[in-house]
């Protein structure tokens, strides 16, 4: 990596609607996090942002930088030409404070009891004794950037969510649970209320691509 | 006062002050959390995400190793949903591996840790990706923490209890004392940017490797030192175990899978501004070069990122060699005893693995101090689903 400080000028967008300006020189291999950090730290200590793991697992961080939903430790000020860069709250969601949103909206519709699955590596090999699969937590992050760049904004279950919902019908074999998760999955505000613009498969930081998962919905509801 | 009524504030949201309120909420404490950000947004969310069985410390504390044997154990049990659980492996590369590996196995056995040789053709069949020249492996029960998720299985825990308030984005700006008493903290509300005054009848420094300077706002020296590493990822899961260097802990000899990612960890220097842990471009050459050492195909994976974070080692020290020989335990320090105050602990040290543990022993400590006989049950229930900690309320909001 190659080390280049620039001066940035940074916007961020508050509850008031208003953005606050901060003119400040960073190294381009920094982060939008460490921009925030120093921002936080050396300038203005009420800037609020949610953030916690900084390598892209938690998904705390996921806000719209420069009109695109990023995750804001995942992305890198050497990640634009341009020197001026404009950080926003997620779309869709309720503003606590600047870039802060409660995503428990989405959250509430999530599926799926257990956050782990089988692991794809070495799948059919030996394993210790006491480990009858290896296995892993999902992609989904759960940060809501499908949910904030979906155009669909009422009566809509939400990307995310109908992701979960092809996941779990994936793990369980329980006929009860199918016959559940297809109900959610075919109601009026699930697959058929999806437009197609396929938007929540490419903001995707973790390769989730929802609307796979919504497509493959949409088979099992024309079979 | 009824001890239903008796109020404790927590100064710190990283895994520790968090299991520290769960603690406390089941022994029917009113607990207040306060955060100055968003919850683990200081050290423990970034760390690398190992489930520390023990092995790692066999060799140098035993209490240690068998205390992270029992809480990985108990981690395991109480939060499926925050933990990969694949076991780990510690690999002998040279002939100074070799000779390590003969007290290490036993060291383990001594701590209650199943460490147990496996023939080298075993274990490639267990993780293929291993340099194909190692010379041994021990398998032990180490696995992979989502720290977030963890963290936050906690906080819905304390907040299912009904005695939990958590006050995220609200900064302590001071601890108001009354000769040795201390009666409330002024904090800072960032979201509404006003003041407010929270009064308690005990107060908890949780504050990771901020806890010196909250000490300070008591006029209380407390040694810690904020000891930042690095870790580096790679865009891609090249083993379902943790796999360790078989030697003396060091820098770069831990590799940790976690979803689609390996990471390496760690290297270790001091900081005196854990806010602000910038990772030394040396570091990613180092660590690449140290992982490759213990999976060759380690290069042929695009870099993902790599950060840092300030570990909150206990003790002052002034280079990093004597720090990375500082201990990984943790300290519960009653102020009353250290300082003359008589409500306030600090709980310094310590690590993600132990987190429950420690919220234990600091809640052990207070019901001492005030004279109640209530035991800990936090080892016994099952905590509830990460994503409850969204319907208990949240950011600021909740109580």
């Amino acid at each position: 990596m190659d080390n280049q400080i620039n001066t940035y000028e940074i916007s961020i967008k508050r509850c008031d609607d208003n953005y606050l300006k901060f003119k400040l020189n960073l190294d381009k291999s920094l982060t939008i996090i460490d921009a925030l950090d120093e921002i936080r730290v050396n300038l203005d200590p009420s800037i609020t942002y949610r953030h916690s793991c900084h390598h892209g697992s938690c998904g705390t961080c996921a806000c719209i930088i420069n009109g695109k939903e990023r995750l804001a430790c995942m992305t890198f000020l050497s990640d634009f030409e341009d020197c001026n860069i404009t950080i926003e709250p997620l779309n869709s969601f309720k503003i606590i404070s600047d870039l802060v949103v409660d995503i428990s909206s989405m959250i509430n519709k999530m599926e799926g009891s257990s956050y782990l699955r089988e692991s794809e590596l070495h799948k059919d090999s030996i394993k210790p004794y006491g480990i009858i699969t290896y296995n892993r937590f999902e992609n989904c992050i759960e940060c809501g950037s499908c949910v904030s760049a979906c155009p669909v904004k009422s009566n809509f279950i939400g990307p995310a969510p109908l992701a979960s919902i092809n996941r779990e019908l994936n793990k369980t074999h329980d006929e009860e649970s199918i016959k559940k998760l297809k109900g959610k999955a075919f109601k009026k505000d699930g697959v058929d209320a999806c437009d197609k613009h396929y938007l929540c498969s490419k903001v995707c930081p973790t390769k989730v691509y929802p609307a796979k998962h919504i497509n493959d919905l949409r088979k099992l509801k024309e079979k | 006062m009824t001890h239903n009524n008796y109020h404790v504030v927590i100064i710190g949201g990283g895994g520790t002050g968090i299991a520290t309120m769960y603690d406390l909420c089941l022994r029917g404490f009113k607990v207040t959390l306060i955060e100055k950000g968003e919850l683990t947004s200081g050290t423990t969310g970034r760390h690398h995400g190992q489930l520390h069985c023990g092995a790692r410390y066999a060799m140098g504390d035993k209490n240690i190793a068998k205390e992270c044997m029992e809480e990985s154990a108990i981690l395991r049990k109480i939060a499926p949903n925050a933990i990969e659980y694949n076991m780990g492996m510690f690999v002998a590369l040279s002939d100074d591996d070799m000779q390590y590996k003969e007290n290490f196995i036993q060291s383990c056995l001594n701590a209650g840790i199943p460490a147990k040789e496996i023939p080298t053709s075993l274990a490639f069949e267990y993780e293929k990706n291993l340099n194909q020249n190692i010379k041994a492996s021990v398998l032990v029960p180490d696995g992979t923490i989502d720290p977030w998720r963890l963290a936050i299985s906690f906080a819905a825990g304390a907040l299912k209890t009904g005695n939990a308030t958590i006050k995220t984005y609200h900064q302590v700006i001071s601890i108001n004392k009354k000769s040795n008493n201390i009666e409330s903290v002024t904090v800072i509300n960032h979201i509404t940017n006003k003041k407010e005054i929270i009064k308690a009848d005990a107060f908890i420094n949780a504050g990771g490797p901020f806890s010196g300077n909250i000490a300070k706002l008591a006029d209380i020296d407390i040694p810690v030192s904020p000891s930042p590493g690095t870790m580096l990822a790679i865009k891609k899961r090249i083993s379902n175990m943790v796999v360790s260097r078989l030697h003396k802990a060091g820098d770069g000899d831990i590799v940790v899978p976690q979803r689609q990612l390996t990471i390496i960890g760690s290297t270790q220097w001091i900081s005196d501004n854990p806010d602000i842990n910038r990772v030394p471009q040396k570091d990613i050459e180092f660590l690449t070069n140290a992982a490759i050492e213990i999976f060759p195909c380690f290069k042929d994976y695009e870099y993902h990122t790599a950060w840092a974070a300030a570990r909150p080692l206990y003790g002052k020290h002034n280079n990093s060699e004597e720090v990375r020989n500082l201990s990984r335990d943790f300290e519960a320090i009653d102020h009353e005893q250290t300082d003359n105050i008589k409500n306030m602990i600090s709980i310094v040290g310590g690590k993600a693995t132990t987190l429950r543990g420690m919220g234990e022993v600091v809640s052990d400590l207070l019901c001492k101090k005030i004279s109640l006989d209530i035991k800990g049950k936090t080892s016994e229930i099952i905590l509830p689903h990460y994503r409850e900690y969204y319907r208990g309320g949240y950011n600021g909001q909740s109580n």
